[in-house]
């Protein structure tokens, strides 16, 4: 029985937003130890950047896709506005085009928590735990092979079971779409809905071949066979970005025999439509939800005012933790 | 963790009617649950070897399938658009059809729709739909969440209008009800959690496109 009695405090926690203590921050602790020494090994530099941002620094090359979810405040102590950081890479891309601009090449990491002003599902939690590296100035097919493979080997420290990294690159939704219907088709590709689609078609006016082409993604079986079958059929853009994908998906099976298993997605879409070549995601046995995301994201560099080669990826160590 | 296994596929049924226009497409796929779903008092039931199925609210099916507890689940499209939950929606099994409405006692509804700026009073377990819906009228919607039963609150003056699910429109008529526009055209959906989809495609794609065959046989036999 619970006594009645005795006060508790009405400052109550905020909605959303977790202490951690006890068995859960050692654990925690000890994951992220073990994940900086993994990238200590493979060349990654430590940044701690401030956990408040201009807007525009956040928001540069990232859009919409990342202001609906960045809480933002007046500065008291000066004009203009600040706001939480609602993800890392941004930073990272501020970063290295302010403050490192004499590196050609940077292999940065970091991990820290990051706030999103809405939580993406239902249960989410609205702060997370990033920890994650930023590959920046490298040849680009070279960094995305490295990466990933860096994505695998610390699911595999990690000590996930069953560990997955779905690839999959935005180009080919971008070779196959029109600008102007990009936002529509990833909504239906990340809800994987033929019977929308097709709706869809029928109010919108796509080439044929590519609505085809949509659907097989949108029902799930455009994978490194179907890829190869159409390489050459759309445009230079799609024959681009499959021959990419296809030549990653074989080195990463090449190099990892097995050890984490290699699924090439056509249809995989990033978390943030800010993406601009390969992207990928890492899955694990006890998670029902997506535990590490990646991709390279050139564009959101030149928006920052420095053009570069820029790919990387991130996780919340909650969720990982909790997968443990 | 999650008690769902990598070896095991579970699927999430949803009670009542939609139940029983469920059972003939599965068994069209060769999954049909090894006890009778309508009997037994077993929340989990088996199916062939290595499928499972939850008898479950539908509801609560989206809250299973997002979660992972499900691989996939067989809900209402109502409840997709409300929740809008984290999954992939491969099949429209074409089932269970109804449409989503607002309606409201006939001599207002003849009156035509809220002005802009106006506050109306809207019985719903649909609150974010409505909430949706009357912002882009530019009319302020005070929300009544209710169970069901929403046709009574228009009678006893608690609502102006309901916002609901309507399938023949019996029941509206017999209230003194009318539609005043019907919004969007339900019908039963497959959903399936996205980390399952990429974990096990090769036990998932199949029986996706069973239940595709299934619904395409089942359309063609009504269209006759």
């Amino acid at each position: 029985m619970i006594e009645d009695g005795g006060s508790v405090s009405d400052l109550k926690p905020v909605v959303g937003l977790d202490d951690v203590f006890g068995i859960r921050a050692k654990k925690m602790r000890q994951l992220q130890a073990l994940l900086f020494q993994l990238f200590d090994e493979h060349g990654y530099q430590e940044v701690i950047p401030p956990l408040v941002e201009r807007p525009e620094s956040l928001m540069a090359g990232a859009g919409r896709f990342l202001s609906d979810q960045t809480l933002v405040f007046p500065d008291p102590a000066g004009a203009g506005l600040l706001a939480i950081r609602p993800d890392m890479t941004p930073q990272i891309a501020r970063i290295a085009a302010t403050r490192m601009q004499q590196e050609a090449c940077l292999k940065l990491c970091y991990s820290g928590p990051v706030l999103q002003s809405r939580p993406h599902g239902h249960m989410d939690s609205r702060q997370q735990w990033q920890m994650g590296v930023e590959a920046l100035g490298l040849s680009s097919d070279q960094a995305d092979f490295e990466v990933i493979y860096l994505a695998a080997l610390c699911m595999q420290q990690a000590g996930l079971q069953s560990p997955l990294l779905q690839i999959g690159h935005i180009g080919l939704l971008h070779a196959l779409v029109e600008p102007t219907h990009i936002e529509d088709i990833a909504d239906l590709l990340m809800r994987r809905s033929p019977d929308d689609f097709n709706s869809y078609c029928a109010t919108h006016n796509l080439p044929e071949n590519r609505r085809i082409l949509l659907l097989d993604m949108i029902m799930g079986v455009a994978d490194q066979t179907w890829l190869r079958k159409y390489q050459h059929t759309v445009n230079g853009d799609f024959a681009k970005a499959s021959g990419d994908l296809i030549q990653l998906y074989d080195a990463l099976n090449a190099r990892l025999e097995g050890s984490v298993k290699i699924l090439l997605d056509a249809a995989l879409m990033p978390r943030f439509l800010y993406h601009s070549g390969v992207i990928f995601a890492g899955y694990a046995y006890g998670s029902a939800e997506v535990i590490l995301h990646g991709g390279r994201y050139d564009d959101m560099m030149s928006a920052h005012g420095r053009s570069m080669a820029a790919t990387g990826f991130s996780f919340d160590l909650w969720r990982w933790l909790d997968v443990q | 963790m999650s008690t769902n296994s990598n070896d095991v596929l579970t699927i999430a049924l949803s009670k009542g009617r939609i139940l029983e226009e469920t059972l003939p497409l599965l068994e069209h796929a060769d999954i049909l649950p090894v006890e009778d779903v309508f009997t037994t008092r077993k929340l989990m039931v088996d199916g062939p070897e290595g499928i499972r199925f939850l008898i479950i609210r539908a509801a609560d099916v989206c809250t299973y399938v997002e979660r992972g507890a499900a691989d996939m689940g067989i809900v209402g499209r109502d409840l997709l658009l409300e929740w809008r939950p984290q999954v992939f929606e491969p099949l429209d099994l074409k089932i269970g059809a109804c449409r989503l409405c607002v309606a409201g006692p006939e001599a207002s509804v003849a009156q035509g729709k809220p002005e802009a700026g106006s506050r109306v009073r809207i019985a719903t377990k649909y609150d974010y739909l409505a909430k949706q819906y009357y912002m882009k009228q530019s009319v302020q919607a005070d929300i009544i969440h209710l169970y069901g039963s929403m046709e009574l609150a228009p009678l006893v003056g608690m609502a102006d209008r309901i916002f609901d699910v309507v399938s023949t429109g019996g029941t509206l008529r017999a209230n003194g009800l009318v539609e005043e526009e019907s919004l969007y055209e339900i019908t039963s959906r497959l959903i399936v959690n996205p980390v399952s989809f990429a974990m096990k495609k090769g036990l998932i794609q199949p029986m996706i496109e069973h239940l595709r065959e299934a619904v395409a046989l089942r359309v063609a036999a009504e269209e006759k």
